[in-house]
Order: C-alpha cells, then sequence, then structure tokens
C-alpha cells in the first residue's frame, strides 16, 4: 500500500535529520548546563541540561496539581453526578481539551498570573521552610509554578476523560458486592474502583506527561526563558525545551540552529517514550479490564 | 388479594426536602460562622472565605453525619465534599477562559476585522485601524491543504488497519502512535530542517501545512479506525457473499456506511490544527497583507497574529490577540459541534 | 394467596395425589426435607414480612402486588420461570432495586416490623442486616481471602465483637470453606474454583452477622458437587437467619426450603400466584398454574 510507504518514509526521514543534528552536537549536550550563543569568533556551547531539567520540573508541578483533580472530577462524574448535568459538564471537558494551547499563553498571562502571584506569595510566606518553595529574592511572576499551573489546566481534560472512561467500566457486580455488603458510596469507591482503575489512572496521566512535555506557546507566555537550572519553583525564571526553542529562534545562527534542532530531537524521543508506554499502559487496562 | 385502587411509582429513597433541611441549616451555619471568623482576625481575601467556608460546612456535615450513623457516613460525606470542590476547581478555569475570551475579545471585535489586514497597522495602534482578514484567509488555506495531504493518508491508513489487517499493521499501528505524540514545535522543526535549511525554498504557506499535517494523521486516523471498526461484519460479509472483491465491499459500503464517522474524523482533525501555533513559527513565511498564493509571498494566520499581538505586548496588541482568540476559538468551536452533530448522525 | 403462618410444621410422609413421575419426586424430596427440618435454635429478629410490593422500571411494570411473609429461621424458594420478577422482587427486599436509575417501586418491607423504606432510614444499616449473595460469585480480586470475608467489616467500619481471627474461622467454617483454605488465607480471592468463590461470598455476608441472607440463584453459575456443599450449609445456616433463595432449579427448592412461593408473569407484570409449605406445593398445588408449572409442563 503507497500510503503506507509514505507515511513509513516521512516518520524514518524526519527521524534520521533529527538525529544527524544530534550527533553533531556529541553526547555532552544533554548534561551540559550552558547555552551560550558564541559571540564572533568565540566558541559557542550548547548544553540542554537546564532546559531539560526545567521541562522535568514544569511537568511535574503540572501532574502533581493536574492528576488529583482528574481523578477527583472524573469520580465525581461518573458516581456523583445527577444525570441531568453529568452530560453537560462531560461535554464542557471534551470543550476543554480542544481549546488551542495559545488560549492557554495568553490567559495564563493576562488573567492567571495576577491570582497565581497572590498563591505563590502566600505560600512562599508560609511554607518557605520546604527547600523547594524558598526565594533568592522576591520575584513572583513568570515562575516555573505558574506555568505548571497553566500546564495543570491543560492536561485535565485528557486525564479526566481518560479516568472516567476507566471508572465508567469498574464491572457492576463487585461495586454491588459492595453496596450489597452495606457499603456507602464512598467505601465502595475505595475498595472497588480505585484499585480497579488505579493503572488506568496511570496511563491516562502518563499521556497528560506527554502533552504537558511538549508544551510551546502556553509556557512561553508565562515563563522567564533563563538558562540556568532553578529548583526554587516560586522563582521567576526556568524553561521547557519547547519554549526555549522557539524563544532562541528569532536570532538564532546557523550553527545555534542546528542546535535547536538537536534539542527538538531529544524531546521528540522524551515526547515518544511517554507516549508509547502511555498508550501501552491505556490500552491493556481498557481492553482487559483487569 | 383483591387489588385495591391503583398504586402509583414512588422513589421513597429519594432525599426530601424536609430531610435536606438539617444540612441546609449547617450549611447556613458555616457561611455565617465564617463570616464571623473572617471579621475577627486578619484573614482577607476570596479565597480566605471560600476555604473557610468549606472546611467549616465539611467539619459540620462530618459531624452531623458521624453523629447521626457513624464513622463510615462520616467518611461518605467528606468525600462527597471532596469530590464536589475538586470537580468545582476544574470547571472554574474553564468558565474563565471562555468568559474571558469573549469579554476581552469583544472589544475589538468589530465588522471591519473582516475587511481590514495589518498592512497599514500596527499592532499598537488603537483598535479602530487594522483586522484579520488576512489571518483568517491564511488559516483557512493552511487547514485546506493540511487536509487534502492527510487525508487521503489518514482514511487508507485507516481501512488497512481495519479491513486488510496485513502483516505490516503492528508497526503500522506503532508508527501511528508515535506519530500522535509528536509535539507541534517538533514537527514544525523537523519540517524546517528537512526542507528550509538545506534548500533554497522560503517559508510560505504550503510548508507551513506540512507539520499540521503530521499533526493531523494520526488524530484522523484513529478517530477513522474506531469509526470504521463500528460498522458491522455483516455488512461486510454482504457485500462478500454477493461476489464482490474486498475493495469494492470496501469502497461501496463499509466507507459510505462510516462516511459520518469518517467526516467527524476529519473534522476533529482540523480542530486540533487550526490552533496550532508553533509549527508555523518555522515554516510560515509570514506577511500582514492579503496574499491569495500559498506557494510564495508569505500569508499569516490565526494563531500567529495572536502570537504577534501577544509578543507585542502593548494594549493594543494583546487587544488584538484577545479578538484573534475569540474568531479562533469560534472557529474551533464550530468544529466541534459541527463533529458531534456528524458523529451522532446515522446513516440510513 | 394464601398467607403464610410461622409454624414449623414437621409433616410425615402421607401419600401423595396421584400426579406426574416428576412431581412425585420432588414432593417426596420436598416431604424429606420437611421431616428432618429442626426448628431453629436461634432465630433472629421476628423476620421478613413485605407487604403489596410493586416494581417498576421506567414505565414498565414489573412485579405487581407481591405479599410474603418470611418466618425467623425459614427457608423460603422463590420459583417460577425466567422473567417473571422473583430477581426483581428479592432486589426490593434490601433496597438493590434502586440502584437502577428509572426504577420505582411502592408497598413496605418489613424488616423486625420497621418498614425499611421509611423515609431517614439509613439504607446501609439495612444492607447490613439483610445480606445477599449474587449469582454470578464476585469476591473482591484486589482483596486476600482473609480480606474478603472481612471485607464488610471494614466498609462499614464497624469493629465485630468477637476477635478477627475467630470471626474469620467461624465464618469460613459456616459457609463451608474453613478446611479448604485455612493455610491459605492470604492468598488472594481469584485462585479459588467457582464454588470455592461463592461459598467465600457466603462466608463474607456471614461476617456482617445478618438476619436475613437473600440469594439470587447462587448455584446457577456453579458444578454439583459446588452446589451439593452449598445446599447443605444453606441448611445449617438457616438454623439462626432467615435466607430467602430463588432459584430455576425445582429439585433443589424441595431439596433446601421449607416454604415456596410460584412466581409467574402471563405478559405483564409478574404476580406470586401461590406460597406454601414445599412439599405441599410440589405434590397438592391449589393453583393449576402451579401445577403446570411443577410438573414440567412449561418453564
Amino acid at each position: 500500500m503507497s500510503s503506507l510507504l509514505i507515511l513509513t518514509l516521512i516518520g524514518l526521514f524526519l527521524s534520521i535529520r533529527g538525529f544527524q543534528a544530534f550527533q553533531t552536537q556529541g553526547l555532552g549536550f544533554i548534561t551540559k548546563v550552558d547555552w551560550t550563543a558564541g559571540v564572533d569568533g568565540g566558541k559557542d556551547t550548547f548544553g540542554l541540561g537546564a532546559m531539560i531539567i526545567g521541562t522535568l520540573v514544569i511537568s511535574a508541578i503540572a501532574l502533581v496539581i493536574g492528576v488529583p483533580l482528574s481523578v477527583l472530577t472524573a469520580l465525581f462524574l461518573t458516581f456523583y453526578a445527577p444525570e441531568r448535568i453529568k452530560k453537560a459538564l462531560v461535554t464542557l471537558v471534551d470543550l476543554m481539551a480542544s481549546f488551542p494551547s495559545i488560549l492557554f499563553g495568553l490567559w495564563g498571562f493576562i488573567v492567571l498570573m495576577p491570582m497565581a502571584e497572590y498563591w505563590a506569595k502566600l505560600i512562599h510566606k508560609y511554607l518557605d521552610w520546604i527547600p523547594v518553595f524558598s526565594m533568592p529574592s522576591p520575584a513572583f511572576t513568570r515562575s516555573p509554578f505558574i506555568a505548571g499551573v497553566v500546564l495543570a489546566i491543560m492536561i485535565i481534560p485528557i486525564v479526566t476523560s481518560v479516568s472516567r472512561e476507566i471508572f465508567g467500566q469498574t464491572p457492576l457486580d463487585r461495586i454491588q458486592a459492595a453496596y450489597a455488603l452495606g457499603a456507602t458510596r464512598w467505601a465502595m469507591i475505595k475498595a472497588v474502583v480505585l484499585p480497579f482503575g488505579a493503572s488506568g489512572v496511570v496511563g491516562g496521566a502518563m499521556l497528560g506527561l506527554g502533552r504537558a512535555l511538549g508544551e510551546t506557546v502556553a509556557v512561553y507566555s508565562v515563563l522567564n526563558i533563563v538558562f540556568k537550572v532553578n529548583f526554587h519553583v516560586l522563582y521567576g525564571f526556568g524553561g521547557n525545551i519547547a519554549s526555549m526553542i522557539v524563544g532562541k529562534w528569532g536570532e538564532a545562527s546557523l550553527t545555534e540552529s542546528k542546535a535547536l534542532l538537536a534539542a527538538g530531537f531529544v524531546l521528540f524521543v522524551m515526547t515518544l517514550l511517554v507516549n508509547l508506554l502511555a498508550n501501552y499502559i491505556v490500552r491493556k487496562t481498557v481492553k482487559t479490564g483487569k | 388479594m383483591t387489588i385495591t385502587a391503583t398504586v402509583t411509582p414512588q422513589k421513597p429513597w429519594k432525599v426530601s426536602r424536609r430531610q435536606q433541611l438539617p444540612s441546609l441549616g449547617l450549611l447556613i451555619g458555616a457561611a455565617v460562622v465564617t463570616y464571623a471568623i473572617v471579621a475577627m482576625t486578619p484573614m482577607k481575601g476570596k479565597l480566605a472565605y471560600l476555604l473557610l467556608f468549606f472546611i467549616l460546612g465539611t467539619t459540620f456535615q462530618l459531624a452531623l453525619s458521624w453523629f447521626k450513623r457513624g464513622r463510615a457516613a462520616a467518611a461518605d460525606t467528606v468525600a462527597a465534599a471532596v469530590m464536589m470542590s475538586g470537580a468545582f476547581i476544574v470547571f472554574l478555569p474553564v468558565a474563565s477562559l471562555l468568559t474571558t475570551t469573549v469579554t476581552k475579545g469583544l472589544k475589538g471585535f468589530r465588522p471591519q476585522i473582516f475587511t481590514h489586514t495589518m498592512a497599514a497597522t500596527s499592532y499598537s495602534d488603537p483598535l479602530t485601524s487594522g483586522g484579520l482578514i488576512h489571518a483568517i484567509i491564511g488559516t483557512l488555506f493552511l487547514i485546506f491543504i493540511a487536509t487534502i495531504i492527510s487525508l487521503p493518508l489518514s482514511i487508507l491508513t485507516a481501512l488497512y488497519l481495519t479491513e486488510i489487517k496485513g502483516r505490516a499493521s503492528g508497526f503500522i499501528q506503532f508508527l501511528v502512535q508515535a506519530m500522535s505524540g509528536v509535539p507541534s514545535v517538533v514537527a514544525g522543526i523537523f519540517i524546517y530542517a528537512a526542507l528550509l535549511l538545506t534548500t533554497n525554498l522560503r517559508g510560505s504557506t504550503i510548508i507551513g501545512a506540512l507539520p499540521l499535517a503530521i499533526l493531523m494523521i494520526p488524530t484522523v486516523t484513529r478517530t477513522a479506525q474506531e469509526v470504521l471498526n463500528l460498522v458491522p461484519s455483516e455488512l461486510r460479509e454482504a457485500g462478500l457473499a454477493l461476489g464482490a472483491t474486498q475493495w469494492k465491499t470496501v469502497a461501496t459500503i463499509v466507507v459510505p456506511a462510516a462516511r459520518n464517522g469518517l467526516i467527524t474524523a476529519v473534522i476533529l482533525g482540523v480542530a486540533r490544527i487550526a490552533g496550532e501555533t508553533a509549527p508555523l513559527l518555522f515554516t510560515l513565511g509570514t506577511s500582514d497583507k492579503i496574499n491569495w498564493n500559498p506557494f510564495s509571498g508569505g500569508q499569516n494566520a490565526l494563531p500567529y497574529y495572536i502570537w504577534s499581538g501577544l509578543r507585542d505586548g502593548t494594549e493594543g496588541g494583546i487587544n488584538r490577540a484577545w479578538t484573534g482568540i475569540l474568531v479562533l476559538l469560534i472557529l474551533v468551536l464550530s468544529l466541534f459541534v459541527s463533529a458531534r452533530i456528524f458523529g451522532s448522525r446515522k446513516v440510513k | 394467596m394464601t398467607n403464610v403462618n410461622s409454624e414449623n410444621n414437621g409433616s410425615n410422609g402421607e401419600d401423595m395425589s396421584v400426579t406426574t413421575p416428576s412431581t412425585n419426586s420432588l414432593s417426596s424430596v420436598a416431604a424429606n426435607h420437611a421431616a428432618h427440618r429442626q426448628p431453629g435454635n436461634a432465630p433472629l429478629g421476628s423476620g421478613l414480612e413485605a407487604r403489596g410490593i410493586h416494581a417498576w422500571f421506567g414505565k414498565h411494570h414489573a412485579l405487581e402486588n407481591v405479599s410474603l411473609d418470611f418466618a425467623a429461621g425459614t427457608v423460603t424458594a422463590l420459583i417460577g420461570p425466567s422473567g417473571c420478577g422473583k430477581s426483581t422482587f428479592i432486589r426490593t427486599l434490601n433496597r438493590m432495586h434502586e440502584f437502577i436509575p428509572s426504577a420505582a417501586m411502592a408497598g413496605e418491607v418489613l424488616l423486625d416490623g420497621k418498614d425499611i423504606y421509611e423515609p431517614g432510614t439509613d439504607v446501609t444499616k439495612i444492607r447490613l442486616q439483610i445480606g445477599m449473595v449474587f449469582q454470578k460469585p464476585n469476591p473482591f480480586p484486589s482483596m486476600t481471602i482473609g480480606q474478603n470475608v472481612l471485607s464488610g467489616l471494614k466498609l462499614a467500619q464497624i469493629k465485630s465483637p468477637k476477635n478477627n481471627d475467630d470471626l474469620l474461622e467461624e465464618c469460613l467454617t459456616r459457609a463451608g470453606l474453613w478446611t479448604e483454605v485455612k493455610d491459605r488465607l492470604g492468598a488472594h480471592a481469584g485462585g479459588l474454583s467457582g464454588g470455592q468463590q461463592q461459598r467465600l461470598c457466603i462466608a463474607r455476608s456471614l461476617a456482617v452477622n445478618p438476619k436475613v441472607l437473600l440469594m439470587d440463584e447462587p448455584c446457577s453459575a456453579l458444578d454439583p458437587g459446588s452446589t451439593l456443599r452449598i445446599e447443605d450449609t444453606i441448611g445449617q445456616l438457616a438454623q439462626t437467619m432467615t435466607i430467602i433463595i430463588v432459584t430455576h432449579n425445582m429439585q433443589q427448592a424441595a431439596r433446601v426450603s421449607d416454604y415456596t412461593a410460584f412466581f409467574l408473569s402471563d405478559g405483564g407484570p409478574g404476580q406470586m400466584i401461590e406460597v406454601g409449605p414445599t412439599n405441599e406445593i410440589f405434590s397438592r398445588p391449589k393453583d393449576q398454574r402451579t401445577e403446570n408449572y411443577v410438573s414440567g409442563r412449561f418453564g
């Protein structure tokens, strides 16, 4: 089938190109932290390390905030919501999944940032004994925390949808057994639904992670892209690979462009692994129903 | 036993209004206490009110449940409260996103935006000048070209996977899955590397449509697969039993039966790419004028227009961005709604 | 329709009226059961009483005006062809019927004289007192055997007066499963055979000390060996609780029950046609339709 050939060719071609770009940088590319474009005569060093860590930090925040909220919402929709509003809410969640990411970027910048700044100050005030929340100096805007919050909102529709599907497939006979023993709704959920749906939720969370890893414009709008490792999530700079590529693109020299390409390849590999693992987990639980 | 008066169906398990009174009373009580506490302590702000009300309200309900019905019921009450607040927290941003888009976008939403471009205006100018028709045209071209490229590939691939199920199916399925995870920025930069870095080609709409096609193919293929799998096998068997070849059966029976679903798949794919920004930044030659030629000269696109407004950073620029988003959102939502409509229509 | 009174008749093997051979053997089995039936030592509570039960699914009237008395310490079998409302009826007895969104009902179910449908009743407490065993064994796969048995206590967050190990052994013994699993209480429930799983479910229901046990065709998915073992269990359980069992198997009804109620639907809502002591239902049914069913002419 010719279309398959075309498809395969596309896939292979792009991967090879990307890999070549990666090769020119050497393996240290991943671990080196600095990224300085050489001034005339100077030597360029391109190190992706800070951005990789930044990607992971922001995605971690997104997961920590987004996954529990998604699970709660999925449970609510499956077991608590009255029939009439359930359909409306489910449509709303699916709708949210189709919003363009630039909308989240703009909204995050205009609406969320002031609010998030307020929360960040609050967290800092009460929780700054936790190292992650301490700050070298007060600069609360455009921090990884805010980026993480925006990403959390973006991944909630995916994780909620997958979780909802899994919870809806809980075998009815086990649910009835729990109720017949005199269980309350929550006791039933804890004993039957959660053990059954746990791996499916994990798969859904990984799908959300895959989305968060590659988010570009939303992150770029609310984060100060700076090339230093930053674990103080409330402090106003950081970055992830995708937004860094976009940020540096405008003025990149030829060699720097190639380095950006290599960065894109690294991102591709990361996302690919996460997504394949996620798809595997989700399909296994949805099909076999444990 | 004689059957006397007609009996009416009832649902005695439904919680009556009267039974809900104690809970309601508790909630009102919690509100009063919240107000009192906030008035007396240095706490302030909406967050304080909400959080305090939630904690107090839940604690009171919990106490009532525990006292009347025991530990398990108390846990159940707390769980229900947590679920509802979780869902509430999730739907707040959705509501905010929609209302902000509408309120802020409407400011610049005049009929002129559909007739003017940014050729004579800069982003920071007041909203009475300029428009985004060039962006709309560009987006339409992008969608059109991307669809032409991806539609045959997707549908054929989906058909291969569901109808032929040849030996390459596992590999192809894997490939489709891998493609579905590609971040849009990666697709953009790869096309750049493949076509623009090493050749003399300049960015244009044709090239801009390529990463969009890459993003669209897996979406359409997966939905198409699901839809084709829903076609009952009896239809296929009937066709084959009548002596048709597999290809003829597929073409004349299966595809028409799945037609609405396939249309849905395409619409969903278009909705996905209509709002993509990142790939365009690497591949689209941009311009502020109307340009009907997708091959050269550069066009604009709605996401790029919005992006420019955002980067401009001035009040005018941001306002334009909101208007652009409103237009884009209308487009995406219309696609979404039509996908729903097509998806639920049954083929006669 | 007869209303059954709570005497416990020990009937002697009187001669049967002349009917077809199948009824003969059924009634002899029933007579045998009745002859060996001991009155309950410690019947719990004063039994269950259903009055004027109707059930609907949306507009569909599934059950019409069923009234039955279940005396404490007795075993009652509900028989009848498929689709005549037996399962629906039994689910109104422990308020499981209401889980179906379109369900509605009318009538009363009195446990120890109190209507379980009274507004304000805590339904979870009701279900602790009226337990249920389902047609398909449904142990919780994420728990071990021991955890399954005690799961009812954990779900309701109640503590048993006995300590857990003793309770475990007692319930599994009463369910006839102790000797087979006593060395592997920590194993997962999924590794048991169908019959063992069903006995595990019975043990699980026993752990919360119900007064009434409802059984919805508990043996129809099991092999004959497991079936007989469970029937033995039923006989022993009846000494301390009231049992109501829905069954398609008339021989089973004859073997285990003291009273039998016959349900039938003539295309409309299901009705309870006749109820009486088991050996009478099988040997001298009062209603022609009952006789047609038990003699195998239909169903």
